[in-house]
């Protein structure tokens, strides 16, 4: 039987909102470090949703995507860090990571390589940001990159949640790269078992000041 | 004769046998970029490559490096279990953890199974040279 989709208290959404902001900021400087460029990152949005009604949060733009995933797992919390950029951005990503001009429209594994570390980074800082605020430990899977044909973000998630699930927790935030109009997703996934725990962690925090 | 390439260290101004140093990370990009910032520090310094947790425990055990950079996330064997693996075989070269995971935790668990230095990712020249300063070189 599936669960209520709970929400968050307005003061714990917002702490959970700034933690990961910050988790966000250390992955932008990280970002902008390899590519030598400015990099923005929006404030985070959080959605708590249904699985079996993605359409609910189908408004992100519809894009054929690179999309590098890791999966972190805890005592109490796990989910899933993602990366999203299109396929010319992250083939221009790929070109400003490795600082030398490729062959064009090469989308080779030393790109792809560079894309992947590249996702592991951020996703490290923004995960490891959040563990560390909460004071819990997180393991990592080896991250994964993969092309979508993304019809926006159902088919980006779609092969990486459980439909049977209650709800899925989704906080999200666009990045852009210098003047290259190149912009992409950041995405944080944590499925219903996670909500109890981050509840209780962050309110640990607030009390704790 | 024997040409015997040497290196100057800082410290000393003495001269040391070549600097090699074990590189263990799952990606090339990762492994390329430190190479490069590595030889900034030391032209002729020789690596030893591992791709993975598996081939680190294999081929290091029985090599003479100055010191090592090991990732925590890997396939095969993660470097946690490598870095405890090593220790265990009583492996002596100095281990400096090289990661994106920035965990405190990760950290204290590393450390309390002797790594002696720990480098968050994306490494940059200043974070390598003063990984170089902790480890005295």
């Amino acid at each position: 039987m599936k669960m209520e989709r709970p929400v968050f208290h307005e003061n714990l959404r917002e702490a959970f909102v700034e933690i990961t902001n910050i988790g966000l900021g250390k992955a932008a400087a990280d970002l902008s470090a390899l590519t030598e460029r400015i990099v923005t990152i929006s404030v985070p949005s959080l959605e708590i949703f249904d699985p079996g009604t993605l359409e609910q949060v189908r408004e992100l733009e519809p894009i054929t995507s690179v999309r590098i995933n890791q999966v972190f797992t805890g005592e109490e919390i796990s989910g899933q860090g993602l990366l999203v950029i299109n396929k010319s951005g992250a083939l221009r990503l790929a070109v400003m990571l490795m600082g030398e001009p490729r062959e064009q429209d090469a989308f080779g594994p030393i790109e792809q390589m560079a894309l992947l570390e590249t996702g592991n980074i951020m996703i490290g800082s923004v995960v490891g940001t959040l563990a560390n605020m909460l004071e819990t430990h997180l393991r990592y899977d080896l991250p994964i990159l993969q092309m979508k044909g993304s019809n926006g973000i159902t088919d980006l998630v779609s092969d990486i949640i459980q439909p049977n699930k209650s709800f899925i927790i989704l906080v999200r935030a666009t990045l852009s790269i210098g003047e290259e109009n190149l912009s992409g997703y950041f995405i944080l996934l944590f499925e219903e078992n996670s909500f109890n725990a981050l509840s209780r962690l962050i309110e640990k925090q607030l009390v704790a000041g | 004769m024997a040409v015997v390439r040497v290196r100057i260290s800082k410290q000393l101004g003495n001269l040391d046998p070549i600097m090699k140093i074990g590189i263990v990370d799952d990606s090339s990009f990762a492994r390329d970029r430190l190479k490069s910032c590595l030889n900034r520090f030391f032209p002729d310094a020789s690596f030893v490559e591992c791709g993975d947790g598996k081939v680190a425990l294999k081929r290091l055990p029985g090599e003479e490096v100055d010191f090592i950079t090991l990732d925590i996330v890997m396939p095969k064997l993660n470097g946690i279990w490598v870095l405890k693996h090593l220790r265990e075989f009583d492996f002596q070269a100095p281990i400096v953890i090289l990661t994106a995971d920035i965990q405190e935790g990760t950290q204290t668990i590393c450390r309390e199974l002797g790594c002696c230095g720990f480098v968050e990712k994306p490494i940059s020249e200043e974070k390598i040279e003063s990984m170089l300063v902790d480890l005295g070189l």
